[in-house]
């Protein structure tokens, strides 16, 4: 029994086949209603019975070849189709993209979240007061009286003799006192103002203070408290030095020295030769400050302490003027 | 403060001590070292002989002198005028170091060979300038290192006292500080006066009459001083403090106020006319202080006057006619205590501070006032030949009453966090010049502190005198333990910061300004009042703002005048308004930001022509959505606003800010030619007017969107925001309506304006069908015709 020859060409035209439409055609003449192939079938009556069976595995055996042969074909050329349709709609991806861009946070701003973080990561909570406040929150109600000599320390910007431009954030602590009964943990920071203004001050800065108040706590905590934090913003390393000072409204007072982060404590400019930086200041609280607020001074003490943002922000950025910070120059902000 | 450690060396033997540890154990205990300074000593300077002075044979300035060091003689050129056979003077043999790095060698002067050089003051760093050589006692002996005899090399600290320590403004105060902290002890000295007839109150009396202010004054009579220069030695002390010698009587007083703390005045006894009164001024009283100054006094203010006149405003600076003067003869010594408090206020208002004022008024030692006044007249006396007559001048004293601390010294560990020793508490105070004494039973103590430490009142400042000696760096490290109920966190200080980062991701620049402006440049924005800072640092500064604003634009017009011309920027800070009704002003924090140039910097991609305005009102909706809040946009008449693209934005009926163009005139005065977008919003208002509580939860639909366009034209009066409205509420289906197409034209009519609304519609419950949206599309074109005139495109 044999076919005809023509019949076999259908290898050589998948083989040949260029696109899947073409190939398409193909399957259409040998397997299509009217495909050779498929013509076959009405042949079968034509053939002696005794070779129909075999007759009709021949054709299955040919449908089958050819079927394996253009599913095969039809893969080759479908990913080679879509090789060229990417290639095609290929794009430059290093053309810049749409320019919305990210701005940036000051960095005083960057800087004061880090310090509060980290404070109310240790449990103080966030306090805040007004920014133009009473003599009596900002002086006396810290024992600084009129005529003591610790208002040199601060000058102040006065908008009446009574009201004025707060010189530290320590008002805050009074307020929150004032309000609440102790046990107190809190961090006031913000803007305070001085009247001053030279290449080491700016009439404007910002400050960050903490206060605890309870029965038990001692100036081996207040260190606790404060070489924790520095460790955590500086780094484990860093080592810290706490020295006698004077503070009218904290006794013991200690100033805090943290080795130079910029030399690495061999002495550099910034550290004036010396390979510590001074950093915060701190204390016991004053029982009068106590008293001013209505505390049994007997019973309760705790420790304050605070910080000028500006000055840790320069160290963490080797920033080395501080003017740069009001001038809002885009070049400088969009550093951070 | 600058000390002197040759000066500190009179009351204690620092041998054998590192000078940078001295510093360092200083500064571990209070006393802060800022810098050490060191003076060189000259090396290889002899006690000389001049044999025989002759002139140079070729210099008519010069001479030649025959020099010994009484074995050898040389021959030495020296060009000072008042070189002189006979003289003894400090000889610097060939080898010498002077202090400023200078070596001797072997020289030719016009010809003639100089084996050596006869030095200044100046030279061996006595003196800043010297006119001639120096010239020596003939006592010393010849051929010694003439640092045997004179003090020359030196170390100066400079000290930062904190204003509790007014007892260590003096060498006495840090030597003493010096002793404790090596355990050596410190040499005291005895003050005697050799008095001569007759009685100094025949000459003139003492009048207290403000003893609250002046509790003690006393006053000494020097008869028949010569003024005339201090000898270098003294002269040299008061310059390595810093101080400019004057004359022998006024350098002694400088000189004392530096050693004891105690300050004191010395008169020309001409011009008291009667006698000393201490008073309060007139009102008005005017006096002419030693700076050349006149000072206007007030009433309250205490002074040191005669029987016709002021001769000295108290403590702060004596006046101008009644000081020493050269031909000065008889002196009237004034040595006082006079109420810390008062002479502050004197000193603050006039603004004059000196080194007696600034003594004064941290409080000095009482007990020692009596005995300076003697030492300075005896010092005075014997540097000026002068007779100190007999008695102290006095009006009577207030007793001074020494103060007992109450302590336990458990209680003083306990506050410190570390035990320390009671046997050792009580040993640092002592040493300290405490007096200890038991308070009856138990563990209870007085201290009664040394005259000198009048900042000691209560057991607390004890216990930081035992920390500082025990040692700041041996307490331990220990974490607190407290239990502190938690408190409510300030939501505006969470939402401050959600918003910060909010405008960071829409890319705004963060700047901080000052939160004082120029009066002029807010009146430019504002008509209100605003609040006045009495004391401003200049003119350009002088006034509060009522708006964060006015900085964002000045930040951004800088940065145009440095060249930048697209920007984006925002500050949020609070902002102060007065409040009549309240001593202080209302206070209201604000965010503003603002842009310069076009929104987006020029890229490839482009962007459709949209009106800034819409890009900072996107911005607007986005910090509003913070709050879950929906605002109102109502075109606003603000003056420095363009009046055609600015809008009022409103809460629930309340303003809460602004976004706008600025107005034409603005661009003209800030003077910058790119345009400029500026916004406010008031942060507490949108807090106030904001929706609390959690949010509630709805159901989702499960069945699909699905959406009609609809386009309409209508007049330009007409608002977007009417019809938007009006399409929201006609029905429940409707979630969303998005306005995709706009524009005006002659195709449409002038005046006229076509939109095109794309709206979406949901049910809860069903798929809905083509004839239910259809049939809401045309209730809502019927409702758009009939109510505004419009017309279907
Ligand atoms: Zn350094």
């Amino acid at each position: 029994m044999e076919l005809s020859k023509e019949l076999e060409n259908y290898k050589q035209e998948i083989d040949s086949a260029a696109t899947t439409e073409g190939l398409y055609l193909i399957w259409v003449k040998y397997l299509g209603k009217k495909g050779s192939i498929s013509l076959l079938n009405k042949e079968m009556k034509n053939i002696p019975e005794d070779k129909r069976a075999e007759f009709g595995r021949v054709i299955v055996a040919l449908r089958e070849d050819f079927e394996a042969r253009y599913r095969k074909k039809e893969i080759e050329l479908k990913n080679k189709e879509i090789n060229e349709k990417l290639e095609k709609e290929s794009i430059d991806i290093t053309l810049p993209p749409f320019p919305i861009k990210r701005g940036t946070l000051h960095p005083l701003t960057q800087v004061y979240y880090e310090i509060v973080d980290i404070f109310t990561s240790m449990g103080y909570e966030l306090a805040t007061g007004p920014e133009i406040e009473l003599d009596f929150f900002n002086f006396e109600a810290l024992n600084i009286p009129k005529e003591h000599p610790a208002r040199d320390m601060q000058d102040t910007f006065y908008i009446t003799d009574e009201v004025l431009l707060r010189t530290h954030t320590s008002p805050v602590q009074v307020r929150t006192m004032k309000k609440y009964a102790p046990p107190i943990k809190i961090i006031a920071p913000g803007k305070v103002f001085r009247c001053d203004s030279d290449i080491t001050h700016t009439p404007m800065f910002h400050q960050v203070e903490g206060l605890l108040i309870d029965e038990y706590s001692s100036f081996a905590d207040l260190k606790g408290a404060l070489v924790t934090f520095i460790h955590r913003l500086f780094g484990e390393k860093i080592p810290v030095k706490f020295r006698p000072s004077f503070f009218p409204f904290t006794e013991p007072s200690a100033e805090v020295d943290m080795g130079c982060v910029i030399c690495g404590g061999e002495g550099c400019r910034v550290c004036k030769g010396t390979g510590w930086l001074e950093i915060l200041g701190c204390g016991m609280v004053h029982p009068k400050v106590l008293e001013a607020v209505g505390y049994d001074s007997d019973k309760y003490r705790g420790f304050a302490f605070g910080m000028g943002i500006e000055r840790i922000t320069m160290l963490k950025f080797g920033i080395d003027d501080l003017r740069l910070f009001y001038d809002n120059n885009i070049g400088f902000l969009k550093q951070f | 403060m600058r000390v002197s450690l040759n000066w500190v060396k009179k009351f204690l033997n620092i041998d054998g001590l590192d000078i940078r540890d001295i510093a360092d154990k200083l500064t571990m205990s209070g006393l802060e070292v800022e810098s050490v300074e060191t003076k060189k000593s000259p090396v290889g300077v002899v006690v000389g002989k001049v044999l025989k002075k002759e002139k140079h044979p070729n210099a008519d300035k010069l001479s030649l002198c025959i020099v010994t060091d009484g074995i050898d003689e040389y021959q030495v050129v020296c060009g000072a005028q008042n070189v002189a056979d006979g003289q003894t003077i400090p000889f610097a043999k060939i080898g010498a170091e002077l202090p400023n790095g200078m070596k001797i060698k072997d020289a030719k002067l016009r010809g003639v060979e100089s084996k050596g050089m006869i030095c200044s003051a100046a030279e061996l760093g006595l003196e800043e300038e010297s006119s001639g050589i120096m010239v020596l006692s003939d006592d010393y002996k010849l051929g010694e290192d003439i640092c045997r005899y004179i003090e020359t090399g030196d170390t100066v600290f400079e000290i930062n006292i904190t204003p509790n320590r007014a007892d260590c403004l003096s060498i006495i105060g840090v030597a003493r500080e010096i002793s404790v902290l090596f355990d050596r002890s410190l040499i005291t000295e005895s003050f005697e006066c050799n008095e001569s007839e007759p009685c100094a109150e025949e000459f003139r009396y003492i009048k207290i009459e403000n003893r609250y202010d002046c509790p003690a004054y006393y006053g000494r009579i020097i008869k028949n001083v010569k003024v005339t220069d201090s000898p270098i030695w003294l002269a040299n002390r008061l310059r390595s403090a810093g101080i400019r010698p004057i004359n022998n009587i006024v350098d002694v007083t400088n000189y004392i106020m530096l050693e004891y703390g105690q300050p004191l005045h010395a008169f020309d006894l001409r011009m008291v006319e009667g006698g000393i009164v201490v008073r309060n001024a007139y009102e008005n009283e005017k006096v002419v202080t030693l700076d050349g100054k006149e000072r206007e006094l007030k009433s309250d203010m205490l002074v040191i006057a005669d029987e016709k006149k002021v001769l000295a405003i108290a403590g702060v600076m004596g006046g101008e006619y009644s000081g020493i003067q050269n031909d000065t003869v008889d002196v009237f010594l004034e040595c006082a205590y006079f109420r810390p408090e008062s002479i502050r206020m004197t000193s603050r208002r006039l603004g004059l501070k000196t080194d007696s004022s600034y003594r004064y008024e941290r409080g000095i030692d009482r007990a020692q006032t009596a005995k300076m006044v003697d030492y300075a007249a005896s010092m005075i006396s014997k540097l000026s030949d002068g007779v100190v007559l007999k008695g102290i001048l006095n009006d009577g004293f207030d007793k001074y009453e020494t103060k007992k601390i109450e302590f336990d010294a458990d209680k003083i560990s306990s506050l410190i966090g570390v035990q320390i020793d009671r046997d050792e508490i009580l040993k640092i105070l002592k040493k300290l010049g405490f007096e200890i004494e038991k308070n009856g039973v138990g563990e209870s103590y007085l201290a009664i502190p040394p005259s000198y430490r009048q900042d000691m009142s209560i057991w607390q400042d004890l216990a930081e005198e035992v920390a500082r000696i025990y040692g700041y760096d041996r307490v331990p490290v220990t974490i607190p333990r407290i239990y502190a109920e938690s408190k409510k966190p300030d939501p505006l200080q969470l939402k401050i910061r959600e918003i910060k980062n909010v405008m960071v991701t829409l890319g705004y620049n963060e700047v901080i300004n000052y939160s004082f402006m120029a009066r002029e440049y807010l009146a430019k924005f504002s008509e209100d009042q605003f609040i006045y800072i009495k004391n401003p640092i200049s003119a350009d500064m002088d006034t509060m703002r009522n708006a964060v604003f006015p900085g964002v634009i000045n930040s951004l017009v800088k940065n145009y005048r440095s060249g930048f011309r697209q920007m984006k920027m925002f500050e949020i800070s609070n902002v102060h308004l007065p409040d009549p009704s309240n001593k202080l002003p209302v206070e209201k924090t604000k965010l503003s930001f603002g842009v310069l140039g076009e929104y987006f910097k020029p890229n490839w991609i482009g962007r459709r022509e949209a009106d800034n305005f819409f890009y900072l009102k996107s911005v607007v909706e986005q910090i509003m959505d913070l709050f879950r809040v929906k605002s109102d946009f109502v075109r606003s008449n603000l003056a420095f606003l363009h009046r055609g693209k600015s809008a009022d934005i409103f809460i629930n009926g309340v303003n809460v800010g602004f976004v706008g163009e600025i107005h034409p005139a603005m661009y003209e005065y800030l003077d910058i030619q790119d345009t400029l977008y500026i916004a406010e919003l008031d942060l507490n208002s949108i807090i106030e007017n904001s929706a609390t509580g959690n949010i509630k939860y709805r159901k989702i639909s499960q069945f699909p969107f699905v959406y009609k366009d609809i386009s309409i034209v209508v007049d330009r009066k007409i608002s977007a925001i009417t019809l938007i409205r009006e399409i929201e509420e006609f029905s429940q289906l409707i979630k969303d309506i998005a306005l995709f197409d706009l524009f005006e034209g002659d195709k449409i009519g002038a005046g006229k304006v076509s939109m095109t609304f794309r709206i979406y519609f949901n049910d809860l419950n069903k798929t809905l069908t083509d004839e239910e949206t259809n049939s809401i599309v045309k209730g809502i074109i019927d409702r758009v015709v009939e109510k505004y005139g419009a017309t279907l495109r």
